[in-house]
């Protein structure tokens, strides 16, 4: 017996939303132990929850942004139902206004980083619309933790090491949000984060658990909720995670941790709260978006093979994520290069090029002549290798891989956590721990372009390594996560959140806030111009 | 039993700007513009799982849209009344559950006639009871269920097992304590436990 009566229902029922305290749930276990009953009670009630959350996913009609917007403008609701003729559709507005709003709609409510999609299809109904509408000028909007341009926002793991907590931090004003964390899974540290250009989410993926499994999130910034998307092998090139060029859809890979390594390309789409798988190749890797053509949301995907081949996917911008895969079409195709990573204004794009060889649950590799290479985007793809003083015969080890990443001005960018194979053709050169940053204008690469990252051991004197590197927008700045070493498992982790200025000068350490050794702090951004508007 | 304390009151609070639209002194275009955005940000964020949480209420995907729809006017209107956008998820649910409440409310009163209704002298060609449960997908099953619980009795099985609240944020959003919020939740489980065996599925 207990306080609840012969059956304690409500404390199996509040055990599924996590609303139990400790007493209560050694009560409740005590009692499941011994009580057949309550065990069935139990199963019924987390079967429903299960059911429940697991209906169909209904996405919400297209047309609600410019009923909205229409019946704002309306200064009055519309008809109520009953007084409507006919549905939903038939409500207050006729279908050509309702086509023409929505078209607005699209313009207002995504955000897109051109105009061009409403502009491009220009009709009498859009503009007398569009003048109806509330401001539709981009206007400096408050972004989330009252963000601005040039802000550094990073992410700091706080202890105990079994129930950490994960804190979005805006450095340089101070303000902070807990995200919530998704209900049956735990936050290791965070080693990749992608900010949506209207700077209301942060994609994030952080390692956890023994095999080092990565899980990919979405945190919404403003109420600090957030979902799981995945969880995927740490594949060597698997990565990248970035929002499309109008912050509709995060792009990532995916390789299930029950798999043998075979990845492809997941999509997760804000307007609808899903996420879908888009390749069916077993092989792919998301590479990066590709500016928005007229009609077509456009992102690169690579296929690990010997001789690697990269495929230009497209979808069409109205319709959400297509059910069939936009590889089995007519997609570009370009062989010989992997993981292109286009700047953002499209001139440019970074890739690899090499022989490549599964390397098991890691994932594809370069083998034979692994090189970066830069190119201009001009349908050639004849690219420079990255650095000049690297010599790499073709059949000859050399990389295996690394990471890119490019400033948002488009000019900067950065090779680093490289891994060399070949012979070093300096002491440690080239070095995984180490940088290097260049730009368009500057030329190619060598031993000098590595950034002085400052102290790489820390107070206990472990080596420090390299998790991250982000660029500011103007390539003056990279903000760099470095791991600390843990003495043990049972010790939260540890990093130095280090800005870096790219000309030189004293590295400063921020998140620590004077802890020794400090929380996991990073990775960190910078935030760029024009985000939110 | 009383309250217990909210455990989500013992995490940072997020620090709003003190940039925000409510700001008083801001210009009334910035003001302005500032409130579209923050709006924007809203609908962007909420409009899919209010639509779902009006959907799971009422059954049907055109009642849901009237109800998204209205919710997010009337949360235009209202906007000054929300003090930060970290408490907007509660207060957004907040007036969709009274939208979705006013809505179920009119239509039990000025429920129309329908065309099947009125012409019932003839035949019924509809399918009879059992074949509509064997033509039944396993959503359709489980919304029928769900549309026999009692509002109060849905709306919270809704909020806990659809949009993950805890018993905290939906007392909070029903106006309920705690305590009655797991006394509530408990018998929406029990009573949607019945109702799911009718339709077949569970114990």
């Amino acid at each position: 017996m207990n306080r609840f009566g012969s059956h304690p229902d409500e404390l199996i029922s509040a055990s599924l939303s996590g609303d139990l305290t400790d007493p209560e749930r050694g009560e409740l276990e005590n009692h499941l132990a011994s009580c057949e009953t309550c065990r069935q009670t139990l199963e019924a009630f987390g079967q429903q929850r299960h059911l429940l959350a697991g209906m169909t996913h209904v996405p919400a009609p297209h047309e609600l942004g410019a009923h909205v917007h229409s019946g704002i403008e309306s200064k009055r609701f519309a008809a109520p139902w009953y007084r409507r003729p006919v549905g939903w559709l038939a409500g207050a507005a006729t279908v050509a206004t309702v086509a023409a709003a929505a078209l607005v709609a699209i313009v207002v409510l995504n955000r897109p980083s051109t105009p061009s999609v409403g502009a491009s299809t220009p009709t009498p109904t859009a503009s007398a619309v569009s003048s109806q509408l509330p401001s539709t000028t981009p206007a400096p909007s408050v972004l989330p933790l009252g963000m601005r341009p040039g802000d550094l926002l990073y992410l700091q793991l706080t202890g105990p090491f079994d129930s950490p907590r994960l804190t979005a931090i805006d450095a340089q004003n101070g303000s902070k949000i807990s995200l919530a964390n998704p209900a049956g899974s735990q936050y290791g540290e965070p080693k990749r984060t992608a900010l949506s250009p209207d700077g209301g989410m942060l994609a994030f993926a952080t390692e956890t658990g023994a095999k080092g499994t990565w899980r990919i999130f979405v945190a919404n910034l403003v109420d600090g909720s957030t979902r799981q998307l995945a969880e995927t092998l740490p594949l060597t090139f698997g990565h990248r995670i970035a929002w499309s060029p109008d912050g509709r859809y995060l792009a990532f890979t995916v390789a299930p941790p029950t798999s043998d390594g075979s990845s492809d390309v997941w999509l997760y789409d804000r307007t609808t709260d899903s996420d879908k798988q888009l390749t069916h190749a077993g092989n792919a890797y998301f590479a990066s978006w590709a500016p928005q053509n007229a009609h077509n949301e456009q992102l690169w995907v690579s296929l690990g093979e010997a001789n690697p081949v990269s495929q230009l996917a497209q979808f069409p911008i109205i319709g959400g994520i297509p059910a069939s895969d936009p590889l089995a079409g007519e997609a570009t195709t370009m062989a010989d290069l992997f993981a292109p990573l286009v700047s953002a204004d499209g001139a440019h794009a970074l890739y690899w090029t090499g022989t490549m060889a599964r390397d098991g649950m890691n994932g594809w590799i370069f083998t034979r002549g692994g090189m970066a290479q830069l190119t201009s985007m001009d349908g050639n793809w004849k690219g420079t290798p990255l650095f000049s003083d690297l010599s790499v015969p073709q059949d000859g080890q050399a990389f295996s891989s690394g990471e890119l990443s490019w400033a948002n001005d488009a000019d900067a960018y950065a090779l680093w956590g490289a891994n060399w194979t070949g012979t070093p053709e300096g002491n440690g050169y080239p070095d995984a721990n180490a940088v290097y940053v260049g730009g368009i204008l500057k030329g190619q690469l060598s031993q000098s372009s590595a950034l002085n990252l400052g102290t790489m051991t820390s107070s206990s004197g472990d080596a420090l390594y390299l998790v991250a590197v982000a660029l500011s927008a103007d390539g003056s700045k990279a903000v760099v996560t470095l791991g600390i070493p843990l003495p043990g498992d049972l010790v939260a982790p540890r990093s130095n959140l280090r800005v870096v200025a790219i000309a030189g000068g004293a590295p400063s350490d921020v998140g620590g806030g004077g802890q020794d050794p400090p929380p996991w702090s990073g990775p960190g951004l910078i935030i760029p111009e024009g985000i939110g508007s | 039993m009383d309250a217990l304390p909210n455990p989500e009151d013992q995490t940072d609070a997020m620090v709003w700007p003190s940039r925000a639209w409510t700001d008083v002194g801001v210009s009334e275009p910035a003001r302005d513009s500032a409130r579209e955005a923050s709006f924007e940000r809203l609908f962007a964020t909420y409009s899919q799982p209010i639509f779902t949480f009006a959907l799971r209420m009422v059954g049907d995907a055109d009642r849901a849209a009237d109800i998204a729809q209205d919710t997010f006017i009337k949360a235009y209107r209202k906007l000054d009344t929300l003090a930060d956008e970290a408490s907007a998820r509660s207060w957004l649910y907040r007036i969709a559950t009274n939208t979705a409440i006013d809505e179920m409310r009119r239509r039990r009163f000025l429920r129309p006639m329908r065309q099947d209704e009125q012409e019932d002298d003839r035949p019924d060609s509809r399918p009879g009871p059992e074949a509509e449960f064997l033509a039944s997908t396993l959503d359709d099953r489980i919304q029928r269920a769900l549309l026999r619980l009692r509002p109060n009795h849905r709306q919270c099985l809704v909020l806990s097992d659809v949009d993950d609240m805890s018993a905290n944020q939906i007392g909070e959003l029903m106006g309920m304590s705690y305590g009655a919020v797991r006394t509530l939740l408990c018998r929406a489980r029990g009573e949607m436990r019945r109702e799911l065996a009718k339709e077949g599925i569970g114990t």
